[in-house]
């Protein structure tokens, strides 16, 4: 669940900014990080947010909001497995859902590969933990430009392109999807803040 | 533990009133105004000045002279134990506050108003002394920068154990239980600008020590002054002012 | 690439280190060890942990706690590209997954997908965190690497990389004795003595080589003023067999699909040359 704040003052100390700034927040819920102790937690919770960060800062058109900061806070209520993937693809609804102005929509999905070689898209928890190399990438499919990559474990080159690929198709369907959801949103009646 | 054996030496076979090696270099940083690396024994200090330049925050702003901002932290492999905490903690806090303290008074501020010195000290290797050997690298790398000083200010540390005045101590004989006293000295105005001690010391004791510590302060000057000049004599031929001599 | 120098053991009280100039970008790298429990994920392995510091010798911007999420990331990307997993918690409900090969994922948005930690540390990992093990499910090594920016004239990421390299080749760990006394209690004797010290397997450290996109073109090894110029860069960690070990994208605009091949193929040529140029010279006995 993913949900943005914004366009809001950024804080005086800041000074004057002459671009916007995200400033993405991640939290698991208890029941979704069962495993971890607090420090493995809070280091998790900060690099899925740098992750949103990088995915989504290429998209937004942050210089169109100067002196302005936009909070993308989200909460993983069932974690495991492709996290990033979802965290990206939410927060993207969320900022188009505010009436952002961006680029495109960021659509993101993971890929592993199994000791076999075999290439999995949208790894489900236990193929994720099952994996001997994985990757999560992001794109602006529009533009066809990549805003986050993130390659696990060894490659041999012709896995590598494959694997990238197969991302890059995965993330295509997503964002039909993504987009289809707008715009039956929009078509509803919203209800008064 | 025995400090002091009884033919006179100490842990590291030193004599009790004899200083660890000290090593100086300049301008080890390009990106800085100017810099040092100060090293006494295997305590190794980084000290880098940024400026004159403006007040970073007009609140801060002082009329009558310049500004200076210290920071000192501790590299986490600088100790013998992993430090986790670099900068933040209590100790670097109040060690940024005394360096500063002592720097402001060594820096002729009045000639540079409404300005701001950045001075920041970096521990390498941690061995005892830590405080001295910081206001020793930021002395150095004050003068580096062409920042005008009032003199070669030099800190020395001095304790008090088995009996002996110890001069320069290291990590395990400050750790020994005994009084740690930290002095820095402005050598030719004769003036003290820091004095810190841990532990107690009886009156009469503590004038030998604080007698011993000044000498070290002075012999660190005067090893201070020979690296600069050295190094100014480089620069100049480097730049052909003087022929090589 | 711009000229490297390398100098090793500057720091005398860390169990291995080094210090590294390109260019102008000066960073020093110290690897210390302690003895620790082991995660009770991994039981018959070491522990691993980095961290990047920025100093403010560097620039006065890295007063305070500024610099420390750019430190973060870095340190995940070369954590990540010596031992996967260590950082990266993850999955909930996955158990104790099998080795999550590849001795490299850099991530420096480490993400949750990867398992939590592998049961056994396999041949693909860049450190082999096995042998970090002292007696099984009580007592390990533990070890910490930890950087150090003096000056940042570009590659920092490249820079800590190679520095890291060089420090785990200067790493000694002591010899380890471990008996076990009438009551069953272990205890633990290290061997101070510089001779019975071992050595870390570097076979399979990878390099990270940081490329950027300027323009449409891919340019390696920026300086500053380049690095400002570029809206976008790709870090890719390869070994030196000149296989991709991982690979984390960054900068405020994104990369073109199209380059990203690109981009990782100029690093596969690069690393392989780079790693065993540093091998090298480390080992030669002028050093």
């Amino acid at each position: 669940m993913v949900g943005v704040f914004g366009p809001r003052q950024s804080e005086v100390k800041l000074g004057f900014t002459d671009t916007g700034r995200l400033n993405c927040e991640v939290r698991f819920t208890s029941f979704a990080a069962a495993r971890l102790n607090k420090t493995e937690l809070g280091a998790l919770e900060s690099s899925a947010a740098a992750a949103l960060q990088q995915a989504l800062e290429a998209a937004v058109q942050l210089d169109k909001f100067p002196k302005s900061v936009f909070d993308v806070s989200a909460v993983v209520l069932e974690g495991g497995g492709g996290d990033t993937g979802a965290l990206v693809c939410g927060a993207s609804l969320a900022l188009a859902d505010a009436g952002v102005e961006g680029l495109d929509l960021v659509p993101g999905c993971g890929v592993s590969k199994t000791a076999a070689g075999e290439l999995l898209l949208d790894p489900s928890p236990e193929e994720a933990a099952a994996e001997e190399a994985g990757l999560v990438l992001a794109v602006m499919p529009q533009l066809n430009e990549v805003t986050l990559l993130s390659v696990r474990g060894r490659w041999a080159d012709s896995e590598l392109q494959a694997g990238l690929e197969l991302a890059l198709g995965g993330c295509g369907q997503l964002r039909a999807s993504m987009r289809e959801c707008l715009l039956a949103a929009l078509a509803e009646p919203r209800m008064p803040a | 533990m025995e400090f002091v054996s009884p033919e006179g030496l100490r842990l590291d076979g030193r004599r009790p009133r004899e200083l660890r090696r000290i090593n100086c270099q300049l301008d080890v940083l390009s990106n800085a105004d100017g810099s040092a690396i100060f090293e006494m024994g295997n305590t190794k200090v980084l000290a880098a000045v940024f400026g004159p330049h403006a007040v970073t925050r007009r609140s801060e702003l002082r009329e009558e002279g310049a500004l200076v901002v210290c920071e000192y932290s501790m590299a986490a492999f600088s100790t013998g134990e992993r430090r986790r905490r670099g900068k933040g903690d209590r100790r670097s806090t109040e060690l940024s506050m005394v360096i500063r303290n002592t720097l402001e008074q060594a820096v002729i501020t009045e000639l540079l108003p409404r300005s701001q010195i950045d001075v920041y000290v970096q521990v390498l290797q941690a061995d005892g002394g830590t405080r001295c050997a910081a206001i020793n690298a930021a002395v150095l790398a004050l003068a580096a920068a062409g920042v005008p000083l009032r003199d070669l200010v030099a800190g020395c540390a001095a304790g008090y154990l088995d009996g002996t005045a110890l001069l320069d101590l290291n990590y395990t004989e400050d750790s020994g239980g005994g009084p740690d006293l930290c002095v820095a000295l402005a050598p030719r105005l004769d003036s003290l600008y820091l004095v810190q001690m841990d532990n107690r010391l009886p009156v009469d004791t503590f004038q030998a020590v604080m007698e011993l510590a000044r000498e070290g302060c002075r012999t660190i000057s005067g090893v201070m002054r020979a690296a600069l000049l050295e190094h100014t004599q480089r620069l100049a031929v480097a730049r052909g002012i003087t022929a090589a001599v | 690439m711009r000229p490297i120098e390398l100098e090793l053991g500057v720091i005398a009280q860390a169990a291995g280190s080094a210090r590294l100039h390109i260019g102008a970008t000066d960073v020093i790298v110290g690897v210390k060890v302690e003895v620790a429990s082991p995660s009770p994920f991994a039981p018959t392995q070491g522990r691993l942990g980095v961290t990047v510091e920025f100093s403010p010798c560097a620039s006065p911007v890295y007063q305070g706690r500024f610099g420390e999420t750019y430190g973060e990331q870095i340190a995940a990307a070369i954590e990540a590209s010596l031992a996967p997993s260590t950082r990266a918690g993850g999955a909930a409900a996955a158990a104790a997954a099998p080795a999550n090969g590849g001795a490299a994922g850099a991530s420096t948005s480490a993400t949750a997908t990867a398992a939590p930690t592998p049961s056994a540390s396999g041949p693909s990992w860049g450190l082999d965190l096995g042998k970090l093990c002292i007696s099984a499910g009580k007592t390990a090594w533990a070890l910490y690497v930890d950087a150090l920016v003096l000056n940042d004239d570009g590659n920092v990421v490249g820079a800590v990389s190679a520095a890291t390299l060089a420090a785990l080749v200067d790493t000694r760990i002591p010899k380890v004795e471990v008996t076990t006394d009438a009551a069953g209690e272990e205890e633990i004797e290290l061997d101070d003595s510089p001779g019975a010290a071992w050595r870390l397997d570097v076979s399979r450290v990878p390099l990270v080589v940081t490329v950027a996109q300027v323009g449409s073109q891919c340019v390696v090894d920026l300086a500053a003023p380049e690095e400002r110029c570029s809206s976008s860069a790709l870090h890719v960690a390869v070994n030196r067999a000149g296989q991709v070990c991982g690979a984390t994208s960054s900068g405020r605009a994104g990369v073109e699909a199209s380059m990203l091949l690109a981009m990782t193929e100029t690093a596969q040529r690069l690393a392989p040359g780079l790693w065993e140029q540093i091998m090298r010279f480390l080992q030669s006995p002028a050093r």
